[in-house]
Order: structure tokens, then sequence, then C-alpha cells
């Protein structure tokens, strides 16, 4: 791994754990009767800590799912406007050659 | 005198990892900030002065912040860590 990428990474990795802390304590921490953490806390932190990795795999999951059914949908499209494309300069070539062939219909009894 | 040993990409190397590091301090100083004065002071500002009890309240607040910041380091490094041995035995086969 180059230097970059892992420098970003362990940004990444700071940043989630700043994160991390302050939503747990803000949800878990609700009284300042003493310096250390209360039992109840311990485990409102430990259960917030767990749910915030689940619900972000859960979310990276579905993530990839949907955006993969998006993509799939967008490429469908895609190719059927191409498709439409055609038809519609196969429609314009036709309709070409048939007035040609109308205007020498036309043109011969005159000469 | 240890860091004369290293090679100059490493030491720039070191030197970001430390900047990153003083960065999340202040970061997770501000949120710390953030979070003591929204718990420990109410919106009445009827003194200047701070309260005994908001003393207290903001000594026992950022003892507890730094108190949960290293539980949930100590947790996210267990995480990790059972995440590599998860790959690294998924790659085992």
């Amino acid at each position: 791994m180059d230097l970059d990428s892992q420098l970003r990474q362990f940004k990444d990795f700071l940043s989630l754990y700043n994160t991390i802390t302050e939503k747990c304590f803000n949800a878990c921490v609700d009284g300042f009767f003493r310096r250390g953490v209360e039992d109840d806390e311990n485990s409102c932190i430990n259960h917030c800590v767990d749910k915030f990795a689940n619900t972000n795999q859960l979310i990276m999951k579905t993530y990839v799912e949907v955006q993969g059914k998006i993509n799939e949908k967008r490429m469908e499209d895609f190719n059927n406007q191409i498709k439409q494309q055609e038809e519609q300069n196969n429609q314009a070539q036709q309709v070409d050659t048939n007035t040609q062939a109308v205007i020498q219909q036309e043109e011969k009894p005159i000469t | 005198m240890a860091q004369a040993q290293l090679s100059p990409a490493e030491q720039m190397k070191l030197q970001m990892m430390q900047d990153l590091e003083i960065e999340m301090m202040s970061d997770l100083y501000n949120r710390m900030t953030q979070a003591c004065h929204k718990k420990c002071i109410p919106p009445k500002y009827s003194d200047s002065e701070l309260g005994k009890g908001e003393m207290v309240c903001i000594d026992r607040c950022v003892a507890k912040y730094l108190d949960v910041h290293e539980r949930i380091g100590k947790k996210l490094t267990a995480m990790s860590a059972s995440d590599e041995e998860m790959k690294k035995k998924m790659a085992g086969g």
C-alpha cells in the first residue's frame, strides 16, 4: 500500500474514532456524579459502538446492492437509447430512398 | 538521534502522522468542549462567573469524555484486530 492511501486510511480511522466518541458520549453520559464512567454508561457505550459498526456495515452492503442495480438500469437505458436512435436513422434512410424513387418516377414521363 | 537514521521518506511520513494526530487531538478537544458546554452550562446567563455546580460538572465531564474516548479506542482496536484475523482466515481458505 502506498503512503498516501495509508495516511488517508489513518485519517479516516481517527476522524471516525472522534465522531463515535462524540456520538456515544452525548447519547450515553448524562450525569456527572463522579469522574469515572458508570456501569450502565459503559454498557450503553459498548452497545452504541457495536451498533454504529453494524449500521455502517449494513449501509455499505445495501449501498453496494442498490448502486449495482442502478448502474445496471442505467446501462440498459443507454443501450435502449442507442437502439432507438439507430432505428430512427434507418427509417429516415428508407424515407429518403422512397422519395428519390418517387421523384425518379415522376421525372420519367417528362423525358 | 533516532530520527537521523530514518530515510527522508520515512521522516516525512512520521512528520505527517504526527501532524495528523495533533489535528485530531484538536478536533477531539473541540468536540469535547461543545459536549461539556451543552451538558453542564444551562442557557440562563444570570451570572458571568461559573457556579460551583458547573465547575464540578465540567471537571467530571472532561474526565469522563477522555475516559470514554480511551474505552472506545480500545474497543475499536480490538474490533479491527479481529477483522484482520477474519480477513487472514478468509484469504488462507
